[in-house]
């Protein structure tokens, strides 16, 4: 296999795994600061991808054009859940909270089955099969928005947790719930608002994602522990840490679908996974957490 | 009665689950198959709930991946019986071992590295998912395709879905559509033709001739021009099974021999026939008949399917070794005067769907008729052939015995009247 072959198998990884991290972004955020651990995530994205689809093939809105939007639709959404059915549970033991999340999986999962069936559907945009050629590099045009998008995207995120004064009250919620509470700050509040950002995160890397690949209701499950892999190589609670490990997720399939076979690639992710766990369990970029 | 895992039960707990206990003890003798297999998946599941139970209930540890220890199980038993044909009441032994050893190794890297909670939930996915994508690639055990077990009992199978075909009440099932009542007829036409060699194979010459007569008319009853367009694979198919044991429907020829030379069968072994050419002249003298030529086979000796040449010179019958395939054997006179058997297939590859049949001979022996129909990569072709009698080559070939002018001069009328070569 020549040299560029592998060049540019190794670059749309790494468009496709900032995606992957803008997604295992939002479950970060949300497992950071409220502590639950979000096992629907991936079936949210497959939400936010089938509100794309539909709105293109009704309407012939372009997916980018959307993203803002239907990220803002999922914000509702994240907050609605965490406001309505999660709050609840913040107390209860982890393991009722994980129960509650998975049921909420397997009811999207199904809902989207019933709504739309078990057949693949996609986005043809006009510029579905445009790519650009710097000399032995050739880019998918849709590779490059997508990944584009996701780093505008977690930049603006950034800026919101690091510069904006309810980013930092999220934060100090997460750094000491108890604190945060003496200090008056409205702590289900502002758990429904770091649910509803990481919903929009979700939400924005699924309506991206309809660019790069078809959309099943049967995705939801995979993109689930895909993001969990990430997050947790990257390290839980760092925000560069996800996008670091949704790139080297990227990298490794993209890579192991080149020099294996695509349909055990997912293997070389979840043997990264395993590694960190056992080596490095606060992930990549993560802290000690004592 | 005081052990520990009794504590806390009411004695009328107690005797519900004795109760509960007693039924399931005796319902092997009470229920049919169906409400036993479901009672069994009950109890497979209950056990594998009390596995994970350990883990959670016990030991407070989450283990979401506890698929992977029923997957390896399972797979370490599959594959010592499918590939060292070592039984899975031994086979238990290995996996029960080799399931602890994993969940050994992969407890001891969790809790020594101090994996716990969420991490450790999601190390036991992580591990079950790598092994599952893992066996999917893995050569050495089936990859996708999986292990299956190896089915001994074919015959019984064949009998079971015989029975469910018959089962079909043609008369009543107005509602079904034509071509779906072909495919019916086809299937049922194969499955009495297998019942005809098996019953023959097991001596019932009566029971295989009704099975054959039941195949050849289901056969006839199924209308090629409503068939689906993918069932005309299947109707040539199954034409091909039928006439392999056609000769089960017919009466074997009162005279077996020809010009001083006879044929005669003699069992030897179980299940083994011996076929003999002999001399019949020495047989009034008292002396026992001096033998020309012999053979023996385990498969079933077609006696209905005895043909001698006018001459004399030459004699074939049928012999079918499998269901769906049967072989013609010549008896010929060699230049020297003596005798010998041969053996005609159907086709030289793929030994399991085709049959050679005998359409004649020319007047003075020198020429064999035969048909041969196999299947060969997946369709059926047919070949009408005229053999040099001296070396069994082919002289002339045509797909269709209207091309030939032997077949036209010399066909008997027998084999006009009853082939489905000529269907």
């Amino acid at each position: 296999v020549p040299f560029d072959v592998y060049l540019n198998v190794a670059v749309a990884g790494v468009l496709t795994g900032l995606v992957y991290g803008l997604m295992a972004l939002g479950l970060s955020v949300i497992f950071g600061v409220v502590r639950v651990v979000n096992f629907a995530h991936g079936e949210m994205m497959s939400m936010a991808m089938y509100i794309a689809v539909v709105l293109f093939s009704t309407l012939h809105l372009d997916p980018l054009v959307m993203l803002v939007p239907i990220a803002a639709v999922m914000f509702v959404f994240g907050y609605a859940l965490q406001a309505g059915l999660i709050n609840p549970f913040i107390t209860r033991p982890e393991h009722s909270q994980f129960l509650l999340v998975v049921a909420l999986a397997i009811i999207i999962v199904n809902a989207l089955l019933i709504i739309f069936g078990p057949d693949a559907q996609t986005v043809q945009t006009s510029y579905a099969y445009d790519s650009f050629a710097w000399g032995p590099l050739i880019v998918d045009a849709t590779k490059l928005y997508a990944g584009a998008a996701a780093i505008v995207v977690a930049a603006g995120l950034f800026a919101f947790f690091r510069l904006s004064l309810i980013g930092k009250a999220i934060r100090a919620c997460a750094d000491n719930y108890t604190g945060a509470l003496v200090v008056g700050l409205n702590v289900n509040r502002l758990y429904a608002l770091t649910f509803g950002i990481g919903a929009a995160c979700v939400g924005a890397a699924g309506t991206m994602m309809t660019l790069i690949t078809d959309v099943t209701p049967a995705l939801g499950p995979g993109y689930t522990l895909l993001a969990f892999v990430i997050v947790i190589t990257g390290g839980l609670g760092s925000m560069p840490g996800a996008l670091l490990g949704g790139v080297l997720i990227g990298l490794t399939e993209a890579m192991a679908g080149l020099l294996f076979t695509p349909s055990a690639k997912s293997m070389f992710s979840f043997a990264i996974l395993v590694l960190v766990l056992l080596l490095r369990p606060q992930g990549l970029l993560g802290r000690r957490v004592a | 009665m005081n052990a520990a895992w009794l504590e806390g039960l009411s004695p009328r707990h107690m005797i519900f689950l004795g109760a509960a206990l007693a039924a399931l003890l005796i319902a092997p003798w009470l229920v049919n198959d169906y409400l036993l297999t479901v009672l069994i998946v009950i109890l497979y599941f209950a056990y594998t709930g009390q596995a994970w139970n350990i883990m959670m209930g016990f030991a407070g540890q989450l283990s979401l991946g506890h698929a992977i220890y029923a997957g390896i199980g399972g797979y370490v038993a599959a594959i010592l019986f499918t590939r060292y044909g070592v039984g899975p009441w031994l086979g238990f032994l290995v996996a029960i071992p080799v399931c602890a050893a994993c969940g050994a190794v992969i407890g001891f890297l969790a809790f020594r590295f101090g994996v716990s909670g969420v991490y450790f939930a999601i190390l036991t996915i992580a591990f079950a998912e790598f092994a599952r994508i893992g066996f999917d690639h893995l050569d050495f055990v089936n990859a996708s395709a999986g292990l299956f077990l190896p089915v001994k009992q074919y015959a019984h199978n064949d009998l079971w879905r015989l029975r469910a075909l018959e089962s079909i009440d043609f008369a009543a099932a107005s509602a079904l559509p034509a071509w779906l009542a072909g495919r019916v007829r086809l299937r049922l036409a194969e499955a009495q033709a297998w019942k005809a060699f098996d019953e023959a194979r097991q001596g019932h010459d009566a029971a295989a001739s009704r099975a054959e007569s039941a195949a050849v008319r289901e056969l006839a009853l199924c209308d090629r021009g409503t068939l689906a367009p993918e069932d005309l694979d299947l109707y040539e198919e199954s034409a091909v099974r039928v006439a392999a044991s056609r000769w089960a429907a017919e009466t074997p020829p009162k005279e077996t021999g020809k010009r001083g030379v006879a044929l005669t069968f003699t069992p030897r072994a179980p299940g083994e026939t011996c076929v003999r050419a002999v001399e019949q002249t020495g047989a009034r003298t008292g002396a026992a008949p001096r033998t020309l030529a012999e053979r023996c086979t385990f498969g079933v000796v077609w006696r209905s399917a005895l043909r001698w040449a006018p001459s004399g010179s030459a004699a074939t019958l049928a012999v079918q070794p499998l269901p769906a395939w049967t072989e013609l054997w010549t008896l010929r006179r060699g230049e020297d005067g003596g005798w010998s058997f041969d053996t005609l297939t159907a086709a030289t590859t793929e030994p399991e769907v085709g049959y050679v049949e005998s359409a004649g001979f020319s007047p003075d022996g020198n020429h064999l008729l035969v048909v041969r129909e196999a299947r060969v990569g997946g369709h059926v072709t047919r070949r009408f052939q005229v053999l040099a009698s001296a070396g069994l080559s082919v002289e002339k070939w045509a797909g269709s015995a209207d091309r030939l002018l032997a077949f036209k001069r010399w066909s008997s009328p027998a084999w006009r009247a009853a082939t489905l070569a000529l269907r």
